[in-house]
């Protein structure tokens, strides 16, 4: 789905934001033609799914490469998932290696959420049930919000499509009105994400201010790109709340999807998204070096370090430009004062 | 990163592309080592900046010897 030409030129005009989407798709082109020899009739119902910065177009030398293979059938040969993560494997040490990093690098993280085969089944149908488990709650989102297809797109699309469709059919709204399941759980995971943070930092694990601004910052926009593109359904002139439109909306970045409506909105809140284009960009510009990333690992709330404390007020500003967006533009600050509280 | 450390990574990372240019059989012996094709070397040293440690990584994989002197 295209973005209106005002956004893209705002976005293009962000030097990181723009390196970092080249950087990104041609990751993405190489890793697509490294793994096209594996479309066999054997990997049939099959894709590898990238996930996080790279889906984001966001990528840098310091990000990760998670990745899953989403099944939606379950293949003849029981060895080809594995050879497809093998294969997934081999290209994130290519990917570490080619940025002058050690074979550890980019792995992915230890939680257990990627790196791994899941059924399709088992992220579509068990929505809020008991066997929605975090690990399923977090990847039905991230495929939803932040993922791209590296294998075979055709699952990549039928998954999400089977995934809007289920939140669309049990939710039974007019689809000009705000779909109230999906917006719950789409919360949902953004609630999940902030306590996991806090409860790791209680004891100790993973204690990390990276950690803190990253939640901060690109998994905040994160969730705002998401809740816009479920604020404007319905609304005149905008996408209704069906498969097909919200597909077309996941289609784009979060941060596209945040900034969409730049063009039709008034002075101050197009002061606000030109606003968090700009904090997107300082970030990606410190985040993308190295060093910076060692120093603000070890900081943290409590403690004095001028690369934290510089980050933290960008997070105090985002926060500023989106309560802006959300609860002063007229088009959507009743749905999101309706909708965000209670 | 101290700018001991900083020069020393850097200055390891120069004398492994000088290595590289200087001797094209270095470019399989290297890839082989690392488990990638040869053009995952070719982008590896276009890239201004390498990890210390794999800087010192590549440089035992092609058998150089480095002796570390302190001015």
């Amino acid at each position: 789905m295209p973005v209106a030409s005002e956004v893209q030129e705002l976005l293009d005009s962000h030097p990181h934001l723009s390196r970092a989407r080249t950087f990104s798709e041609d990751r993405i082109d190489d890793f697509t033609s490294q793994l096209a020899r594996y479309r066999t009739d054997d990997a049939e119902g099959l894709d590898v799914v990238a996930f996080g910065s790279l889906a984001r177009r966001e990528a840098t030398a310091e990000s990760d490469f998670d990745h899953l293979v989403l099944a939606t059938r379950v293949p003849d040969d029981p060895d080809v998932a594995q050879r497809l993560l093998g294969a997934a494997d081999e290209l994130r040490k290519r990917w570490a290696v080619e940025e002058g990093k050690e074979d550890e690098a980019n792995k992915p993280g230890a939680s257990g959420v990627f790196g791994c085969a899941v059924g399709a089944f088992d992220l579509v149908h068990q929505i809020g049930l008991q066997e929605d488990t975090n690990h399923s709650l977090t990847r039905r989102m991230l495929l939803l919000e932040e993922s791209v297809s590296l294998l075979d797109e055709t699952v990549h699309r039928n998954v999400i499509d089977s995934t809007l469709r289920r939140y669309l059919e049990l939710d039974r709204r007019d689809p000009t009105r705000v779909p109230r399941f999906l917006l719950n759980d789409v919360t949902r995971y953004w609630h999940t994400i902030t306590v996991d943070y806090q409860a790791k930092a209680r004891t100790g694990v993973n204690e990390s201010g990276l950690r803190y601004i990253k939640l901060l910052i690109p998994r905040k926009i994160l969730f705002a790109g998401t809740l816009m593109s479920l604020m404007l359904c319905g609304k005149e002139g905008w996408h209704l709340a069906t498969a097909d439109h919200l597909r077309e909306q996941f289609s784009i970045t979060p941060l596209e999807r945040l900034v969409q409506a730049l063009p039709t909105v008034d002075t101050k809140v197009h002061d606000a998204m030109v606003g968090i284009v700009g904090i997107a960009d300082r970030y990606l510009e410190r985040s993308a070096d190295e060093e910076w990333r060692e120093t603000v690992k070890k900081a943290s709330k409590t403690s004095t370090c001028h690369e934290f404390d510089e980050m933290r007020e960008h997070a105090s500003d985002l926060q500023a430009h989106l309560e802006t967006i959300f609860f002063d533009w007229d088009l959507i600050a009743a749905d999101s004062k309706r909708m965000l509280a209670f | 990163m101290s700018n001991t450390t900083r020069q020393l990574r850097d200055d390891v990372r120069r004398l492994v592309v000088d290595h590289l240019s200087s001797r094209p059989e270095a470019r399989t012996v290297l890839a082989d080592a690392l488990s990638v094709p040869p053009s995952s070397i070719d982008r590896m040293v276009t890239k201004d900046v390498w990890e210390l440690s794999f800087a010192l990584q590549t440089a035992d994989a092609l058998g150089m010897r480095l002796h570390v002197v302190r001015d």
